[in-house]
């Protein structure tokens, strides 16, 4: 045997990784990086940013020229992480301001909410709760545009795709430019 | 005929290089896409609307992920990893896997299993493309150097360890190895590489992919290569050089929001060369320089039917052809291949998916006085169904899966393989899993039709001969995995197993003509085997990442009492007890990249094989979006080293030597 000592050492720290390591892991996962941050979620947040650039909420939506896009998660999701980080990042003239909602009766002020696929059991309700809020309703889960949410995420072939429920945009008096329409999947489900 | 045969090799890969060149003038005239292959924008926000849309985003979250929450011991290669191992060939990329033993026999052949039991004909894996079976149907091994695909387009290497024989395939005993290419819409455009060094002499692979219409894609493929040979222990030349052409296509098409279909296929043509030593008449050895005729094709349809998110029907069928016309012997063999599958959920808790496999393989063999068959022609039939039922206990958090595989073959008649499984998920970040299961290997067309001469000197004759009673090799496998995302730098996978085999083959002497010894092919051998197989990946810097893989092995075989097999059969020392293998990846500023690779694999002691430490440095530079440039250094420590001996199957052991090429990758 050529590498002896190499061996030895080899594997004196195969067997410590190997049997430490599940005793650290569960001390260690307890660190509150809940989700991967993966490319998937920060494509979807970056989609987000632009989906601002290209939306035009109704006039009394804004209290002045430069007040924020006020961004609301609902739920908790692998895209919470990238979408915090849009915090402070701008749009013509102005910021995004991304929080969590934390009572969905208090949504007053918001432009933008994306739905979490964590809460895909009460979607009806949520889309009732925000109708005609002049809300841009964004969210990750099959039948989500179906159910007159306006934006919904999908992938395919490994790459992002977006759909848009026109007559749910309508419903919510928020105008989609049509560049953004061109790109999307057109969901034709009637919603009033 | 043999050496006109080469020149047509040097015919159609000289062509393909020059239609290379002329492709890459005439699509560098075309447009240039956006192209995100290499490296994401640190600020994806900066990105137009159409740009984030060519972002390719599965192969980094979405199946990872999946292999996560799996209840098996999975391992998955990316793209990222092949490119930055810098290997020119499938069995090299297999090096990284904890588990899986790779050695290079000579410059075409390689000794490839998973858990043991290593030979350059290691039986007990099934190793799959695109869900196309191509190990040999003749002895259920792999012959490597017909498996191959543009490396560029591989999406993934699944390496499943343990026994995947539920839903896989027949021969899934210790693993299975699916290599996955990408669909054909996103390999759209343009690739060419090519290169060459001491070794690899030179080589080029060439892609155009487009669409047809609103809803298809396809892409065209060539490849061409020529290795040089290897020197055996002696410092003589091993005559084992290498030199191959293929081409392909695969079209997807979304026929319509539910239904997709796949059409894809290869042919290949190569020469693969080496030298052994063997009978080659009653009383005469001699050194045989071997050229090795290959060539094949195949061709594959797929329709996938989608109900739901969790229910579809997939109906495949597939046709391979492949020959190979050597000293050692000449075969034909082709398969014609049914698969249906069908996937539904039963209420809330059920997720069942359920098939049935039908293969027919019809051979033509050609005997020598080495190696001979009887029929030489010969039809065989394998029926398989199997079930599964994903069981959930505790929604996201507890599952159960059983099933189990139920087959017909012509060789050893019906055999049931079933398997439990459970999957226990605590949160989000950690996995536990635990599972039994049987697994069958089936005799072989070879093993039951065989008779072999090792030695043929004047009054003194050794051959093995097959048995057409012999039983399925069989496994009862309990293995236990753990795995955690332990921090969002760190991920780690800790698998350990013990295996129980019965009924492994020996050789039995028997009763034989005056100055002739004979055995003949048995199953009277058992063995328990168990491991400990650890990976990581560390991403230390988001411009630094290691991963590293661990390996524990150990078996023990043991003879029945009535066998009478010589001790060799005991194979006990095929395997490395320990093997360890590191990677680097490093990017640096200006679009390079360093990438290293250390590995050591312990002796093999039956085969008196040493231990060795390989280095493989890359060194890559995006020139731009289109142009990547880099140099490979591999088994930099060493002028050479012996990973393997064969000599038991008479064939040349030759060194692997140090190498060193440059490649250059053009994209359009």
């Amino acid at each position: 045997m050529k590498y002896k000592l190499l061996r030895h050492w080899m594997v004196a720290f195969g067997i410590l990784w190997g049997w430490c390591a599940p005793l650290a892991g569960p001390a260690l996962a307890q660190e509150k990086t809940a989700y991967a941050a993966s490319v998937e979620y920060e494509v979807k947040a970056a989609f987000i940013h632009n989906f601002a650039r290209f939306i035009n909420w109704p006039e009394d939506s804004f209290e002045s020229g430069s007040s924020p896009v006020r961004v609301g998660i609902l739920g908790t999701g692998p895209i919470d992480e990238a979408l915090l980080e849009l915090n402070g990042k701008e749009v013509h003239n102005r910021t995004l301001e991304v929080t969590k909602v934390r009572n969905l009766q208090n949504t007053d002020g918001y432009h933008i909410i994306f739905v979490n696929p964590s809460e895909k059991n009460r979607v009806r309700s949520i889309l009732r709760t925000l109708k005609d809020a002049g809300i841009l309703t964004v969210g990750d889960m099959p039948e989500f545009a179906e159910r007159c949410g306006i934006i919904n995420f999908y992938l395919e072939r490994g790459r992002v795709r977006f759909e848009i429920n026109v007559s749910a945009a309508n419903r919510q008096n928020v105008k989609i430019s049509s560049k953004l329409l061109k790109l999307a999947r057109i969901v034709d489900t009637p919603c009033d | 005929m043999k050496i006109k045969h080469t020149n047509i090799q040097w015919f159609l890969g000289g062509s393909l290089g020059v239609l290379a060149l002329l492709f890459c003038g005439v699509c560098t005239a075309v447009g240039e896409p956006i192209r995100m292959a290499g490296k994401l924008p640190e600020d994806l926000t900066r990105l137009s609307l159409e740009q984030l849309m060519d972002i390719e985003v599965t192969s980094v979250s979405k199946k990872p992920e999946k292999a996560t929450e799996a209840s098996a011991a999975v391992f998955v290669i990316t793209q990222e990893d092949i490119r930055r191992s810098g290997a020119t060939h499938i069995p090299e990329v297999l090096r990284m896997v904890p588990g899986v033993e790779v050695a290079r026999v000579d410059s075409n052949k390689w000794a490839v299993s998973i858990r043991g039991f290593n030979s350059l004909f290691a039986r007990k894996l099934l190793v799959m493309i695109d869900g196309r079976s191509v190990y040999t149907g003749l002895f259920s091994g792999t012959f490597w150097d017909t498996q191959d695909t543009a490396l560029e387009d591989v999406e993934r290497i699944e390496v499943i360890r343990g026994p995947g024989a539920t839903v896989w395939g027949v021969n899934a005993v210790n693993g299975v190895i699916n290599i996955i290419t990408k669909n054909a819409g996103n390999t759209q455009g343009g690739m060419i590489s090519a290169g060459g060094g001491n070794v690899e002499q030179g080589f080029t692979t060439m892609r155009y992919g487009a669409n047809m219409g609103d809803n298809a894609h396809y892409r065209v493929y060539g490849k061409w290569f020529n290795r040089d040979s290897f020197e055996d222990p002696n410092g003589v030349d091993s005559n084992d050089d290498w030199a191959a052409v293929r081409g392909g296509f695969r079209m997807d098409w979304d026929v319509s929001e539910n239904n997709t279909v796949t059409f894809q296929g290869d042919v290949y043509d190569g020469e693969s060369k080496g030298r052994r030593f063997g009978p080659v008449a009653p009383g005469v050895m001699a050194e045989i320089l071997d050229e090795e005729d290959v060539n094949g094709g195949n061709f594959l349809a797929r329709w996938t039917r989608k109900y739901s998110d969790q229910s579809e029907v997939k109906v495949q069928t597939y046709f391979t052809n492949e020959s190979r016309e050597g000293s050692l012997f000449s075969q034909e063999i082709n398969i014609f291949d049914l698969d249906v599958q069908h996937r539904l959920p039963i209420g809330e808790a059920h997720d069942v998916v359920w098939g049935i496999d039908g293969r027919v393989m019809w051979d033509e063999l050609e005997s020598t006085f080495l190696l001979s068959f009887n029929p030489e022609q010969d039809t065989n039939y394998f029926v398989n169904g199997f079930i599964q039922d994903q069981i959930t206990l505790i929604p996201n958090r507890l599952k159960f899966t059983l099933g189990t595989k139920l087959g017909y073959n012509s060789f050893s008649g019906w055999e049931v393989q079933p398997s439990g499984r459970l999957l226990w998920t605590p949160d989000d970040k950690q996995t536990v899993w635990a599972s039994a299961s049987r697994a069958v290997r089936t005799p072989s067309r070879l093993e039951d039709s065989y008779t072999l001469r090792f030695l043929s000197v004047p009054f003194n004759t050794i051959q093995a001969v097959g048995n057409t009673e012999l039983k399925a090799e069989n496994l009862l496998a309990y293995e236990m995995g753990y795995r955690v995302k332990a921090t969002k730098n760190f991920f780690l996978d800790i698998t350990t197993f013990f295996n129980v085999y019965n009924d492994l083959l020996t050789s039995e002497p028997v009763a034989s003509p005056p100055f002739v010894t004979t055995t003949q092919a048995s199953n009277l051998m058992k063995g328990e085997s168990w491991g400990v197989e650890v990976a990581s990946t560390w991403d230390v810097f988001d411009f630094w990442r290691v991963k590293a893989a661990f390996t524990w092995f150990e078996l023990d075989l043991f003879l029945d009492p009535a066998s009478q097999s010589p001790r060799s059969t005991l194979a006990n020392g095929n395997s490395p007890q320990f093997q360890v293998n590191v990677r680097s990846y490093l990017d640096l500023p200006g679009g390079w990249e360093l990438d290293t690779a250390l590995n050591y694999v312990d002796e093999l002691p039956d085969l008196g094989v040493e231990d060795y430490v390989r280095l493989d440095v890359r060194l890559g530079w995006h020139v731009s979006e289109q142009v990547e440039l880099s140099v490979v250094g591999q088994n930099l420590l060493e002028p050479n080293h012996q990973e393997f001996d064969a000599f038991a199957g008479g064939i040349n052991t030759a060194l692997v030597p140090r190498s060193v090429y440059g490649k250059v990758t053009l994209r359009f």
